[in-house]
């Protein structure tokens, strides 16, 4: 142990990548369907370290506190800006519900059984499985102006009340979920879930990551000229006015030649012909045999995404846009899609384009180029973090951070972590209408959440370990207990709420929302399980990105109610 | 502090001027010789191996699925069939009518002849929604190691095609001769459902995931530190790798076996691009942070000496080696560069020229100077103190 303690003294941060190694590896084991999960599990084995005698500096705690909460509001804020609207007015107001009836029954809770104001944030925290509150609240009780050892003490008991009720929040909201809610609406999620898909049948086909249409709308195919066809490049390509083809490469006897439009093809060239499905199929009788694997005929096509800058495009619908772009404008490219702040668009003739949609572009690379230049900005995928972004809106957030409001007596403060999440709903918000710069790919968002919040988590679990031990001694069932009360009880309101009032009818639909109104990912998971297809997952990301934002904010108005 | 910004600046910005190359360009153009993948997944094939194409049966009426399987030989299947608008079941004893569709999926070579087999192909498929897949599966199951390709290619469903073989991230010519190995990762194309029940025969699905596995990073550095944290007794004179130096090691490790096996869950390059530029920019933020007002005090004292003395300690060797090492031992510049970095035990420097290469290509001249280096630079104090003693004698 003395060993230990002297290796910890010389290098802390050993005891801190202990906790997270050992930590993430306990949260990732099964006990039947049920997982501790990375951010438990850390605390739980930095309390365990803790008792060899740790001192780890304060500030890494708040670097990582604000790296994490940043993340969370720059991946929920295009979700959560665009969800303000009247389209998802009764998701908005389950998410509102969900942290009002938590917030009552936290402060009713303490109040009846005395928690302080620490052990009451930490039940929220743990209860309602929004683990941002520890930093929200621990802000909070810094500003309170009390002694430093009772601010200590207050901050310690938040990470021990997260500790105690955490496992069953998540557990909890499985049950209600998965359990209760079907048995209250009296329909099952996944029969409800295939009622909303064959509603929906209409709407655009979600693929995985690695797949495709079997038979996709863009196809490449190599022909053999059989006949003298008497015509030129442009003939060929423009043979069926609603949709050209484009030849892209030509050989004869052997040799690459040139493309150009007034080319005569001839008996015995072989060409690459690149276009729509039904274009290549129409064409075909005109290009002869077809053919594969022709040395050199292999052509790399890109995909790009634009986003439209050119005004004279904005406002214009998809019709008149072909039209303007008619004839050697859009040679050679194809566009596959269209969306706008990440939701794809259906590209109807009709459809009005406006100046910051993303077009998706798909043709050989030079002719990409052209056609990105006068369309707009080419979204170039950067695997690399734009740090004057992340940066920036740090700063911002942890300034607005400081600003502090008196109502009354209490003074209320977003803190670092309420500034932080703000700014991070902003920045992301504008980073997916302007994608041209700010980048934070998506891997890095999941290691800044990740690694933010477990790090976070267990400096404050290496720094209270041995005060934990007593609390749980004493107070231990009582903290649990009404960890358990603050799990049920707001879900179980909530859903009456949803029912009567809001008026949900579908349970597949409803049990996303739930799940995502309490930001419980486990529950959601389970509910996508039963439901077998993805109709969920709609109302769930709304209310999750709502909820991280609202039960985030909880943190501090239980620090100042209690 | 002077002496870390001016070695950094030198090797990523200053040298490749000197050496006048691209250092981009280099460091590309090394890396594929090397065989590194080069993987843009905006590009693709204009002419892709595998296709699917619909067809209206009029020469082929008459003939069952199962017939025409055999004459695909494996190298294409019949996917879907649509009769009057209704999709059915398709088992081998399925006969064809004149106007069923059918959806025909596999390799080029194979479908270009298909249409003398049914009929003419038609370009609207509104009416088939199927999916394909392409998945990438480490083989790990004992009984395929040392067969060839054929032997597998004949066990998968006919649905399920091979559509390529890397080896240690080498791209492998998928020839039937060619015999797996185990840690080889084949690329699977077909029906998401078939391709699911094919993967568990040959091994285990390659993680794409954009989660980090934090205990795995975590447990890296534990052990990286733990490492750094030894000193062993040389002559009197204690030598250690270091926290940088550790954590080094422990890396390249934990690097090489996650490479050798894909199906476990990693760091994925994003989040290492995240946490080499975060750990650097904040590591020399905080350097100057903290050591600035004492740089400047040092400064008033000493004047600019000091401070330009250090910029010298750490170009001059620099500039030597890199002469030295184009010149002499005519070094690719990107490993060059590296070594230099390595030379001067500065991690930081290694980054700044990594980022500047746009690959990993440096860190080959790195390790074995730094490691170098790390045991002879700590020798060099009682020199220095030696050597000085002298010259102050002499005066």
């Amino acid at each position: 142990m003395e060993w230990l303690h002297d290796l910890f003294k010389k290098s802390p941060e050993m005891a801190l990548f202990l906790s997270l190694a050992v930590g993430y590896w306990i949260g990732k084991i099964k006990f039947g369907k049920f997982q501790l999960g990375g951010v438990a599990g850390s605390l739980l084995v930095a309390v365990i370290v803790s008792q060899v005698g740790v001192q780890i500096d304060g500030g890494v705690k708040a670097v990582l506190f604000a790296l994490f909460i940043y993340a969370v509001g720059f991946e929920s804020g295009p979700q959560f800006f665009s969800s303000l609207g009247k389209q998802s007015v009764k998701e908005i107001i389950l998410a509102a519900v969900m942290a009002a009836t938590g917030l009552a029954t936290v402060v009713v809770m303490a109040k009846l059984c005395g928690l302080d104001k620490g052990l009451a944030a930490g039940v929220a925290a743990g209860g309602l499985t929004q683990s941002a509150i520890i930093g929200t609240a621990g802000d909070a009780i810094g500003k309170l102006g009390l002694a430093a050892a009772e601010t200590a003490r207050l901050q310690a008991n938040v990470a021990i009340g997260y500790a105690v009720t955490y496992v069953f929040g998540s557990f909890g909201a499985i049950i209600v979920c998965v359990n209760i809610l079907p048995k209250f609406m009296g329909r099952t999620i996944r029969d409800d879930a295939i009622a909303a898909e064959t509603a929906q049948q209409a709407g655009v086909k979600v693929l995985g990551a690695d797949q495709e249409e079997a038979a996709p709308s863009l196809v490449g195919r190599i022909y053999e000229l059989t006949t003298d066809p008497q015509r030129t490049v442009a003939d060929i390509e423009n043979a069926n006015p609603a949709t050209t083809i484009t030849i892209e490469r030509v050989k004869r006897d052997g040799k690459f030649i040139e493309v150009s439009p007034t080319l005569a093809l001839r008996r015995g060239d072989t060409v690459l012909a690149v276009g729509r499905r039904d274009a290549v199929v129409a064409s075909a009788p005109l290009l002869g045999k077809e053919v594969f694997a022709v040395d050199g005929m292999e052509l790399t096509l890109e995909k790009r995404e634009i986003m439209l800058t050119n005004k004279e495009f904005g406002g214009k619908t998809v019709d008149q846009i072909r039209q303007l772009t008619a004839g050697g404008v859009r040679h050679g490219i194809f566009v596959t899609g269209l969306s706008r702040m990440g939701k794809a668009l259906p590209m109807q003739p009709g459809t009005v384009v406006q100046a910051g949609d993303l077009v998706s572009i798909f043709g050989a690379e030079q002719d990409v180029k052209r056609v990105a230049a006068l369309v707009g900005d080419v979204i170039v995928p950067s695997a690399k973090t734009d740090f004057v972004y992340l940066g920036a809106g740090l700063v911002v957030g942890l300034l607005v951070g400081l600003l502090s409001v008196k109502i009354g007596n209490i003074p209320l403060t977003l803190g670092a972590g309420g500034g932080a999440l703000l700014a991070g709903l902003l920045f992301g918000w504008y980073r997916a209408k302007r994608q041209t710069f700010g980048a934070l790919p998506n891997a890095a968002v999941q290691l800044l959440k990740d690694l933010g919040l477990a790090g976070f988590v267990v400096v404050v679990g290496l720094s209270s370990g041995l005060q934990a031990v007593e609390t749980i001694k004493q107070l231990g069932l009582t903290i649990f207990g009404v960890g358990v009360v603050v799990t049920i009880v707001p879900m179980l309101l909530t859903m009456l709420f949803g029912k009567y009032v809001l008026r949900y009818d579908n349970t597949a639909v409803f049990a996303g929302a739930l799940s995502g109104s309490r930001s419980a990912n486990p529950a959601f998971g389970e509910v996508l399980g039963k439901a077998e297809n993805s109709i969920p997952t709609v109302p769930f990301a709304i209310t999750y990105a709502l909820a991280n934002v609202f039960l985030t904010l909880l943190g501090p108005l239980i620090v100042a109610l209690v | 502090m002077f002496g870390l910004i001016a070695i950094v600046v030198a090797t990523s910005q200053i040298f490749p001027l000197l050496l006048r190359v691209d250092l981009r360009a280099e460091a590309d153009r090394l890396w594929k010789t090397m065989g590194g993948g080069d993987e843009n997944p905006a590009a693709a094939s204009a002419t892709p191996e595998m296709v699917g194409r619909v067809f209206l049966v009029t020469v082929g009426r008459g003939r069952t699925v199962g017939e025409l399987m055999s004459i695909l030989g494996g190298h294409a299947s019949i996917e879907r069939v649509v009769r009057r608008g209704q999709q059915l079941n398709v088992e081998p004893a399925l006969r064809l009518q004149a106007y069923d569709q059918v959806l025909a999926i596999g390799r080029r070579s194979m479908l270009v002849n298909v249409a003398e087999l049914l009929g003419r192909e038609f370009a609207d498929t509104t009416a088939f929604d199927a999916v394909v897949e392409t998945t990438e599966v480490v083989v790990n199951r004992r009984e395929w190691f040392g067969r060839g390709l054929r032997a597998l290619d004949a066990q998968l469903p006919p649905a399920v095609q091979i559509v390529g073989l890397s080896r240690d991230g080498h791209v492998m010519p998928l020839l039937h001769e060619v015999k797996l190995q185990r840690g080889d990762v084949l690329r699977l194309y077909g029906p998401a459902d078939d391709v699911a029940r094919t993967l568990p025969l040959v091994g285990d699905r390659v993680v794409a995931s954009t989660r980090s596995n934090i205990s795995y990073a975590a447990m890296g550095i534990l052990l990286g530190v733990f490492i750094g944290g030894f000193s062993v007794k040389l002559g009197g004179i204690p030598f250690s790798l270091g926290t940088g130096g550790g954590a080094l090691v422990t890396g390249l490790a934990f690097g090489w076996y996650q490479s050798k096996n894909p199906h476990r869950l990693s760091v994925p390059p994003d989040a290492l691009a995240l946490m080499k530029d975060l750990g650097l920019a904040t590591f020399i933020a905080c350097v100057g942070l903290a050591s600035g007002p004492q740089a400047i005090a040092l400064v008033k004292k000493f004047g600019v000496a000091l401070p330009l003395v250090g910029v010298a300690v750490a170009v001059v060797p620099a500039t030597i080696s890199l002469f030295v090492g184009r010149r002499l031992l005519k070094l690719e510049a990107p490993v060059l560069l590296g070594a230099i970095a390595g030379q001067q035990c500065s991690t930081p420097a290694l980054s700044a020229v990594q980022n500047a290469a746009g690959n990993a290509t440096p860190l080959l001249g790195y390790t074995i100077t730094y490691a170098i280096s790390n045991v002879v630079l700590p020798l060099m104090g009682p020199l220095i103190v030696a050597l000085a003693g002298l010259v102050h004698a002499a005066k």
